[in-house]
């Protein structure tokens, strides 16, 4: 007489549990699809010296002269808004930007006016973001502009699954955020 | 006749807890379709994060009992017109859902952890973005997994009910 569970094993068919572990290998493959999620994360992409070397030939201005108190409180939010809500930009859900901020699934975003593309810590970029960062792209307002507005467009194969933001109103508000959080 | 009375005890609590982890389970996806939608800084986000971790934590007991049951007492077929073969189909998928359910929390704590939300040590720092971005990504994969899962259970369900004619949603059970 079999037990419950040799008579179990006995009556179950090998393609059940290969149709589960097919699920698995999808599903594995699924969060890197649809979020652009990876599960490793680089601590140094590019060295001080070697953002130096990237930036040294360019005449970029100082985008963080901005004095933080000519904006109202209202102006702020608005920027705030723009930057962290589902409605807005939803940059917030994977950035962050605050200097001493934990990293999330995507760079942080502080100070990333003037810098090249591809050097934040803790991440791992796409090969098409670094061949971006090799091609001499280094992040102004025009460039995060043209990027936000159709981020597959500007750089394609990049791993920011957004659709882009359309209203160039809320694309001005997060880049004078981010220039705001920066200083 | 003992063994008998602990049969039916084992299928009584098995029975229970597949309840519960329904109903739990119910409970985290509204809260997990919810969450994501919260900006980080929103006063909200704390109170739904930390609801999030307490059912999900609940959730992956209840399921390491229920498995821990499932191997004791496999389920045996007790409809008489569905093959044996379909019938075990089905339960091998529910087996693996409650699997998930465990990768789903273990990943979940361990997400918590290096994350910093959730401690074992008072006053111990346990952040580490790499083993976050990693348990992160593993919490995510359990999620499409059992979710997959579970679209494949009503499926087969409802094909072998058509096709064996069992009008009975006890083949689920």
């Amino acid at each position: 007489m079999l037990n419950k569970m040799e008579f179990y094993l006995k009556t179950t068919k090998k393609r059940h549990w290969l149709l589960i572990l097919i699920l698995f290998a999808i599903s594995s493959y699924l969060p890197y699809l649809i979020f652009g999620a990876y599960p490793f994360a680089n601590k140094t992409n590019a060295t001080p010296e070697e953002i130096e070397l990237l930036t040294q030939s360019l005449d970029l201005p100082d985008y963080y002269q901005k004095n933080p108190e000519t904006i109202t409180d209202e102006q702020h939010q608005l920027e705030e808004d723009a930057f962290a809500n589902w409605d807005g930009g939803k940059c917030r859900f994977c950035h962050s930007i605050k200097k001493n901020d934990r990293d999330r699934m995507a760079p942080n975003l502080h100070r990333i006016l003037g810098k090249p593309a591809a050097v934040s810590e803790n991440f791992s970029y796409s090969s098409a973001m670094i061949e971006m960062r090799n091609n001499g792209l280094i992040w102004t307002p025009e460039t995060i502009n043209a990027f936000i507005s159709n981020p597959e467009g500007y750089i394609p194969g990049n791993r920011m699954r957004m659709e882009g933001i359309k209203d160039p109103q809320t694309r001005e508000l997060i880049i004078n955020y981010i220039e705001r959080e920066s200083q | 006749m003992r063994s008998a009375v602990n049969e039916i005890k084992t299928e009584r609590i098995a029975s229970s807890l597949s309840w519960i982890i329904f109903v739990l389970f119910v409970v985290v996806f509204v809260n997990m379709m919810e969450l994501p939608r919260i900006p980080i800084e929103a006063p909200d986000k704390d109170a739904l994060r930390n609801f999030h971790i307490a059912t999900g934590s609940l959730l992956f007991a209840c399921s390491c009992f229920r498995v821990y049951f499932w191997l004791q007492s496999p389920p045996q077929k007790k409809q008489g017109q569905l093959p044996i073969e379909a019938y075990n189909q089905l339960h091998t998928l529910q087996f693996s859902l409650y699997c998930a359910f465990i990768g789903q929390g273990l990943t979940g704590i361990v997400t918590a952890w290096s994350d910093g939300l959730m401690q074992f040590l008072p006053g111990a720092t346990t952040a580490n973005h790499a083993l976050w971005a990693l348990s992160g990504y593993l919490h995510s994969v359990f999620a499409f997994f059992y979710l997959a899962i579970i679209v494949f259970i009503a499926l087969t369900g409802f094909y072998h009910m058509i096709r064996y004619r069992v009008w009975r949603f006890r083949i689920f059970a």
